[in-house]
């Protein structure tokens, strides 16, 4: 088999020291960013992103994925033991995990959620070892209108399954797309929005935008509700992780379950926080102890890890086949490609194979490190959180400042960046989502690109977007997705 | 929750409609610009504007709807209390003018200012623990990218006295 041959080659790329040494770094400064409020996955990885500009794509790929894998981790961790979720797809873990750490059980609830989310993980690196090369091949058939279509399906799956009010998602993202063509355009070379303001010309980098909308915006949000952290301490004692372990294999049918919806909800972007959502509805409708969830029910905190992991891992592999990004992480991870000079999408699996077995071995690695790192260091981390905010929040102020800085060595990013974080603060409290934006704001010029390839190739016939079965089928899918959701509002509105 | 009884500085109607109002400004102007760069099918095919005009539109069209939604909407939900807002200013404006100072001091002792002043204010801590935390994690900073990294950042006077 091609896959298991190539995938021998990842492993002795990544199996270098210095790589294994980064895996561990990246894990680790994935967990403290997990574990900090203000500081998430998407924004964490933009900003540690330009200190890797120098390094070589595959060990910076490396880091910055364990840093991915670190924070999808961490977040388990304050939603268990302070009952605050470090990142939004482990809010589904409080509902369980805190009551279970109530009850004097954090150590078998950390456990829990620590190999769940191992175990989802592993189920999706495994999908994506087989399955990308497939999409990848099969991708090197499209043409400008088919990838026009898979990024209109991209953004319309979206709308239909956000939580957020349809026409906000509507609004929020088209603001990417306007964001993204603001500065040269890149066929004609005319200047785009930027009324004259000099600063504009190269255009907004949505590095910048990550970290004010997720950064400080999250600061504000946790500012307001003035935090005090009280919570279990934990200890994890090797007998405690056994015992665990042993109970664990029972919840098979809730495993797969979750690593179906997991890797479901990664490859369309509906992304890690929904599937975890999901993974634990699904598993409360079907379990024996449907009473016992929400009063620290141990089914209740592996079912959405292992779906949030399955979806944060599975989101990458859209990324690689397609240049299509699952979710703001992967989207992150994608501008990091680009600035490292290679061009996302399926060419990547024939001219950089280094690089993309390289980052799927690390992914089976960097997971396997993960789950060693977080089992033996959990105290620690538990210990960041009882560092009081007023410290934790001026740090990270300026932790997201530097980051802002080193994009572009810019000044007028870092008031950019401010402007983003009041944006980010009012669109949280509004329920504008913020995945669409950004990713609008990534692919928007890839988008554009293609729909006026589509258009050139057509003379201006939109009916391209239908000229074959394949690219025909790909747009009637993105409209259902788009129209479903108004259809089914319009319905209950006529029910009343 | 409980939702505690506290004075309103706005209600979240107003908030949406000033959100909704801005958005639906802003793709009018998207779309005035587009115009301007030209919205339709050129020699080379569609032209600057053609894809942000419809950008504007649909992003005009998405924001009214939600303008008429947030009219109609009740007046009683709270955005923001003063409280929260005194909160939230709290962090923000001392933030402001660290962005502010960064441009002549730099980030590493802007950053060190801000983290002292915020743990003293807020924290309430000793003029010890406030210099020991700032100036160790302006400290760790350097060391991570002016050394290690070798990612230069925005420096002041200080740095250059001791030759950075």
């Amino acid at each position: 088999m091609d896959e298991i041959q190539a995938l021998m080659h990842g492993f002795s790329v990544a199996l270098s020291p210095i790589n294994i040494a980064l895996m561990f770094l990246g894990i680790l400064l994935g967990v403290i960013i997990g574990v900090l409020p203000g500081l998430g996955g998407a924004n964490g990885v933009a900003i540690l992103l330009p200190l890797t500009f120098s390094m070589n794509p595959t060990s910076a790929i490396i880091m910055l994925s364990c840093i991915y894998w670190g924070a999808l981790f961490g977040g388990a961790i304050t939603s268990i033991l302070f009952n605050i979720p470090g990142e939004p797809w482990s809010v589904a873990t409080t509902f369980d995990g805190y009551p279970m750490a109530q009850n004097g059980q954090a150590a078998q609830a950390l456990t829990a959620a620590f190999s769940s989310s191992f175990f989802g993980a592993l189920v999706a690196v495994v999908m994506i070892t087989f399955l990308a090369p497939l999409v990848a091949k099969f991708a090197l058939k499209f043409g400008p209108p088919e990838f026009f279509a898979v990024q209109l399906l991209t953004f319309c799956s979206f709308i239909g399954m956000s939580k957020e009010p349809a026409f906000k998602t509507l609004a929020a993202m088209f603001l990417g797309f306007a964001l993204a063509a603001i500065g040269m355009d890149n066929v004609t070379g005319q200047l785009r929005l930027t009324f004259g303001l000099e600063p504009l010309i190269k255009g907004f980098d949505f590095l910048i935008a990550v970290i004010g909308l997720f950064g400080i915006g999250e600061i504000l949000l946790t500012m307001e509700e003035g935090l005090a952290f009280r919570g279990k301490s934990a200890k994890l004692t090797p007998a405690a992780v056994w015992e665990t372990w042993k109970k664990l294999p029972r919840y098979w049918k809730s495993y797969l379950r979750s690593s179906l919806v997991g890797c479901w909800m990664g490859v369309t972007p509906g992304g890690a926080t929904p599937a975890s959502f999901m993974g634990y509805g699904i598993a409360k409708r079907f379990s024996p102890n449907k009473d016992n969830f929400g009063k620290g029910e141990i089914e209740g905190v592996l079912a959405p890890e292992t779906a949030a992991h399955a979806a944060g891992t599975s989101a990458l592999l859209p990324m690689l086949t397609l240049g299509i990004p699952g979710s703001p992480t992967a989207a992150v991870l994608l501008g990091g490609l680009l600035v490292w000079g290679l061009q996302p999408g399926p060419l990547l699996f024939v001219e950089q194979k280094d690089f993309v077995w390289g980052l799927i071995a690390s992914m089976y690695l960097g997971n396997i490190v993960g789950l060693i790192v977080v089992l033996a260091t959990v105290p620690w981390f538990a210990a960041i959180l009882r560092i009081p905010f007023s410290i934790i929040a001026p740090v990270i102020l300026v932790i997201c400042a530097v980051g802002a800085y080193t994009v572009h060595s810019s000044m007028f990013d870092v008031w950019l960046m401010m402007g983003f974080g009041v944006v980010g603060y009012i669109f949280k409290k509004l329920q504008y989502p913020m995945a669409p934006l950004v990713l609008a704001l990534v692919l928007g010029d890839m988008a554009e690109n293609s729909f006026r390839q589509s258009l050139l190739s057509s003379s201006g016939e939109l009916s391209v977007f239908f000229s074959n079965p394949l690219v025909g089928t790909i747009t009637t899918v993105a409209l259902v997705m788009l129209v479903w959701p108004m259809f089914q509002s319009l319905s209950r509105a006529a029910k009343k | 929750m409980s939702e505690p009884v506290e004075p309103s500085a706005a209600s979240t109607r107003t908030l949406e409609i000033i959100t909704s109002v801005f958005l639906l400004l802003l793709a009018i102007l998207i779309m005035w610009d587009s115009r301007r760069t030209g919205a339709g099918w050129g020699p080379s095919g569609p032209e600057s504007g053609y894809f942000p005009f419809y950008i504007g539109a649909l992003m005009g069209l998405a924001s009214a709807v939600n303008l008429v939604k947030a009219w109609r909407m009740s007046r009683d939900k709270s955005f923001v209390s003063v409280e929260e807002i005194r909160l939230v200013s709290a962090m923000f404006f001392p933030a402001l003018a660290f962005v502010f100072a960064m441009q002549w001091l730099g980030i590493y002792v802007s950053g060190a200012l801000l983290i002292a002043f915020f743990m003293r204010w807020q924290g309430k801590f000793g003029y010890a623990k406030c210099a020991a935390v700032s100036t160790g994690t302006s400290l760790v900073l350097f060391a991570m990218f002016e050394i290690w990294f070798k990612v230069p950042l925005l420096k002041g006077p200080i740095e250059s006295l001791f030759g950075y």
